[in-house]
């Protein structure tokens, strides 16, 4: 117990700090103290409970005056301390139920144990605003769930109903650059398509007249929008114009 | 153009994927949660989730395998994220990884071995998926929903030392069985590794 005392302690005591610059070496070199400390303890007072219920109720000065009064040499004391925290229970920082929460124009939104969400709430029922700064901040202008959304998306209407049921394809170039994009440095490693046929669908369907379009060429070509539209996305050049025709193929795409 | 809800063919399931990437890299979640149930389900109908013994050339083969474990990647972060069920069991599951072979070197007659030196990035693609194995346990073991007390009107809960330590020895090895390239020494994957190490911290990690 006293061990995970310190472990939330320790890693709470500074979190703005590390949210910002999370140095992987800062938890381990946490964990290494950790172990130091608790093998100084066991050395200087084997017969410290270090799982003693108690041991937040007393004081510790009286916790190490009661380990020193007990004989040294109790053989099962000394084996009880030598496993202390086999399974020992850990407190959760979050509580069990999750959280369901109603919004002004009557849609339910539920996140679970395990969500950001629940963790945010936990963490600022429990220490308050003033460890985190710039939470607050956005905090004020912006509710919890706008935060998660994209801004953009919350400013442009996701479904233009206007849009010609058909958007034309860009040239070529355009296209293979946008899909090199998406395959190459969005999903490099989550690449559901075999690249080389992806490509050769494509080809064959620039190749091919739209009135001539076959089976294969119609259902490649959702795939094909979206596939631009994520390479969108990623794009380097931030071409303003593309943006914006492509989330028009994007949705063209959802809307049919 | 597509009706995501009758998607019988893997062109269609790629086409709802990429709609989910989209959907995850602008930031809406909830939404994506959505497409990935439909996504998972399609999965179900085209007979991703096992290995059927019908005669796929290599590259439909592959491509089935890529995309069953997209979808199961997927439904394990988002879900983990948001704190919403899986919906599928492993016991579900019999379907293969997909083959460590660079793309260029399947082909419709069959897979050409690779010359050595090459490095397929398929390699981290299942080492990644395997993550998600150790993250569906976190999810389990840290935010249990059944077996609690629940005469106790403490909303609060413990969580057995013992699991923590499993799940750390779970990472472990996790670590112990990745590719040297893929080491610690690619800052990348050793990120990856360290938000699972604090389970506690492992939401808010997540979304950093």
């Amino acid at each position: 117990m006293c061990a995970n005392l310190i472990a939330v302690e320790c890693t709470y005591d500074q979190p703005s700090n590390r949210r910002r610059n999370p140095a992987p070496q800062y938890i381990e070199a946490l964990e290494t103290r950790l172990q130091k400390a608790e093998a100084v303890l066991r050395t200087v007072l084997p017969n410290l409970d270090l799982d003693d219920p108690k041991f937040d109720a007393h004081s510790i000065k009286h916790l190490v005056e009661s380990a020193q009064t007990n004989p040294r040499s109790e053989p099962k004391g000394a084996t009880e301390t030598a496993k202390p925290d086999d399974d020992a229970r850990l407190h959760s920082m979050v509580d069990r139920t999750g959280a369901l929460d109603l919004d002004d124009t009557g849609n339910w939104d539920f996140h679970g144990q395990s969500s950001g969400y629940v963790f945010m709430r936990r963490f600022r029922a429990q220490f308050g605003d003033q460890l985190l700064p710039d939470f607050k901040t956005l905090n004020k202008n912006r509710t919890i769930s706008q935060v998660l959304e994209s801004p953009k998306s919350a400013q442009s209407s996701p479904y233009d109903f206007n849009l010609p049921a058909a958007v034309d394809l860009p040239p070529r170039e355009v296209a293979i650059e946008l899909c090199c994009n998406t395959l190459d440095d969005c999903c490099a490693l989550m690449r559901p398509v075999h690249r080389p046929t992806f490509f050769k669908r494509l080809h064959a369907l620039y190749e091919t007249e739209p009135e001539q379009y076959n089976n294969e060429h119609v259902q490649f070509l959702p795939l094909l929008y979206v596939v631009m539209a994520v390479g969108c996305l990623f794009s380097k050049t931030e071409d303003e114009n593309t943006m914006l025709d492509i989330k028009g193929y994007k949705e063209a795409t959802e809307q049919g | 153009m597509l009706d995501i809800t009758d998607c019988r063919d893997l062109v269609s399931l790629q086409t709802v994927l990429f709609m989910i990437l989209f959907l995850q890299s602008s930031a809406k979640l909830p939404t994506c949660y959505a497409y990935i149930g439909i996504a998972l389900r399609a999965c179900c109908r085209l007979g991703l989730h096992r290995v059927v013994s019908n005669k796929f050339n290599p590259i439909e083969l592959e491509e089935r395998k890529r995309a069953f474990w997209l979808v199961r990647k997927l439904d394990s972060y988002v879900g983990a994220v948001l704190g919403l069920p899986q919906m599928l069991s492993d016991d579900d599951v019999d379907q293969e990884f997909p083959t460590e072979v660079e793309d260029e070197f399947i082909t419709p007659e069959g897979i050409k071995p690779m010359p050595a030196g090459i490095f397929p990035l398929l390699k981290a693609t299942n080492a990644s998926t395997r993550l998600t194995h150790t993250l569906r346990k976190v999810v389990r073991y840290i935010y249990p929903i059944k077996g609690l007390d629940s005469a106790s009107l403490d909303q609060r809960y413990t969580i057995s030392h013992r699991r923590i330590r499993e799940l750390e020895r779970d990472l472990q090895n996790w670590m112990d069985e990745l590719p040297m390239d893929l080491r610690p020494s690619e800052n990348a994957n050793k990120e990856l590794s360290r938000y699972f190490k604090q389970p506690i911290l492992l939401v808010g990690k997540l979304r950093c």
